[in-house]
């Protein structure tokens, strides 16, 4: 009798050891599972797999995988949705910049939509492949970062949308193109005399149009004027030749010739039909003076205000006059000496020029 | 800034002269408006012939220049040399392309212009009336591409550029016709001295 209920005991204790042996083993590894899932967040799907294959074995250990689940897929459900939302906010950043990134963007971004979807409705399916899913959405952001921050670092550097102001790719280019249209206008402001006082676009393309058609005037004015001289053109070649062997002498005959009234006088040889001829010519030499002083005047200064030196030399010391005048001088003489034959015949045609003059300066101003 | 300015001129007259020479060999009885042509012709093609690298305009002026007439063509060439006149009759024979394409755009735009042009002159009698500021906005627009239209007229080659690149030619154009007018003044002092 002792026997049996000690052999019952016996055995119901060996069963239970049986049992509980295997309770055991099966917490030590939910245990191990746990730590495992604390450990690698990623890696725990496999181990909930396991788990649940534990929860139908046996009914004791169900509290224990529980916190384990709880813990697995919270952690699991906030990393997804955090990759979510990651995505989410690259895809609203960039929605606005790039049309063509955004594009692609969008695509990965619904693919990785449906992966999620894919891994939160069925959870058992093991986590590699989601944890691959999730590494492809990963690194297609990233290179999709990458690839964003490529395209637009120009516009970064150059275009700042300032606050309210539109952010899409149409009104940047658009801003852009206004800027240097703005920035051209302003070069041109410099340029262009009289056109500092005028604020607006179309008052200054007035200007520059009323400019460039007087330089052109002056080039057809100046070209009919070199016909009018000498109708043969081997008058400028002489004049070439002596500008090549004497360039000093080209600034001194310009400053002399454009402040004629100072330099009328003092050519004694100059007859007074020549001196008309000047004096005619200085209506139009002082009109373009006027403009050239203008834009020296102009904050700054291009290149050819300076090499004109025309206002510079009306602020000479009387000194270096005098020097320039005896250059001018042996130049005149060295000119005089092999062009004195050619004045006479073109006394004709000089009498027409201050009638051609008068004629091409009312056209002009 | 003194130096490539100089630069500038001096070439110009070395490529001035160099024109200039041909008439004179050429042809020994000329108008007056030949002769004043043939000046203007060649110190046009001087003054395109040294920015011919940096802008549009000096092509577009040098390819008119050397397609209207034979003795211009060959004074074009004289300036050039002959492999950078090659060059320019490429680039000549691509604008007459895209300028083709352009007159048909603008025959276009002309029909468009005309309704464009009744409709300002309408809110320019509404402005009178007293219109809302959004309506002087839109006057104020037209006439600047008005205003463009014109400067694009005025630069060689201009009615195939775009606003942005009309300002940089127009800029461009009016340097180098400074520094030309600049040097033509001189020589007409020069030949008036002597």
């Amino acid at each position: 009798m002792n026997a049996l209920p000690d052999m019952l005991q016996c055995m119901s204790t060996s069963r239970n050891a049986s049992e509980m042996s295997v309770l055991e083993r099966q917490r030590a590894r939910i245990k191990w599972q746990q730590h495992e899932q604390l450990g690698f967040l990623e890696g725990n799907m496999y181990s909930q797999a396991e788990a649940l294959d534990f929860e139908l074995t046996s009914n004791d250990s169900y509290l224990k995988p529980d916190p384990g689940m709880d813990n697995g897929w919270p952690d699991y459900s906030k990393f997804l949705d955090n990759d979510y939302v990651k995505i989410n906010s690259v895809m609203g950043r960039d929605s606005f910049k790039k049309r063509k990134a955004d594009k692609a963007l969008a695509q990965k971004a619904g693919e990785a939509h449906i992966k999620q979807k894919m891994s939160k409705g069925l959870a058992e399916e093991g986590e590699s492949k989601i944890t691959a899913g999730q590494r492809e959405t990963s690194n297609d952001t990233s290179k999709e970062n990458s690839k964003i921050s490529e395209v637009q670092k120009p516009d970064y550097i150059h275009v700042r949308a300032r606050r309210g102001q539109a952010t899409d790719s149409h009104s940047l280019a658009e801003r852009v193109r206004r800027e240097k249209i703005s920035e051209r206008m302003k070069y041109l402001q410099d340029l262009v005399p009289g056109c500092n006082k005028i604020t607006g676009k179309a008052g200054m393309l007035d200007e520059i149009i009323n400019y460039v058609q007087s330089l052109q005037r002056q080039v057809e004015f100046l070209s009919m004027k070199l016909a009018t001289i000498n109708s043969r053109m081997d008058f400028n070649i002489d004049n070439f030749i002596a500008k090549e062997m004497f360039p000093a002498c080209l600034s001194n005959f310009t400053t002399i010739g454009s402040s004629s009234e100072l330099a009328g006088p003092s050519y004694p040889q100059f007859n007074a039909l020549q001196q008309a001829v000047t004096s005619g010519l200085d209506l139009g030499i002082n009109h373009f003076e006027m403009t050239h002083k203008r834009t020296v005047s102009a904050p700054i200064s291009h290149p050819e205000a300076l090499v004109d030196s025309s206002c510079f030399n009306t602020i000479h010391p009387l000194a270096t006059w005098d020097a320039e005048l005896q250059n001018l001088y042996n130049a005149e003489f060295q000119q005089a000496s092999s062009t004195t034959y050619q004045s006479q015949p073109y006394a004709g045609i000089r009498v027409i020029l201050p009638l051609q003059l008068s004629v091409d300066f009312s056209l002009a101003s | 800034m003194r130096g490539p300015a100089r630069q500038v001129k001096v070439e110009f007259l070395k490529r001035w002269a160099r024109g200039l020479q041909i008439y004179r060999n050429r042809k020994k009885n000329m108008s007056l408006i030949e002769t004043k042509n043939a000046i203007k012709l060649s110190a046009d093609v001087a003054m395109a012939s040294t920015k011919l690298h940096t802008s549009q305009w000096s092509r577009a002026l040098i390819s008119s220049a050397s397609s209207s007439n034979d003795t211009n063509n060959t004074v074009v060439h004289h300036i050039l040399g002959t492999d950078k006149a090659d060059h320019v009759k490429h680039y000549s024979e691509n604008l007459k392309k895209s300028s083709s394409r352009i007159c048909t755009v603008n025959s276009k735009n002309m029909v468009r212009s005309k309704k464009v042009l009744r409709k300002s002159c309408a809110l320019v009698r509404a402005r009178k009336a007293g219109v809302p500021h959004r309506v002087l906005a839109a006057t104020i627009a037209r006439r600047i591409v008005k205003r463009t239209q014109v400067l694009k007229s005025l630069v060689p080659g201009g009615k195939s550029m775009d606003d942005v690149s009309i300002l940089k030619e127009a800029l461009d154009y009016i340097l180098s016709l400074q520094v030309q007018v600049n040097i033509m003044r001189r020589v007409v002092e020069m030949s008036e001295l002597a």
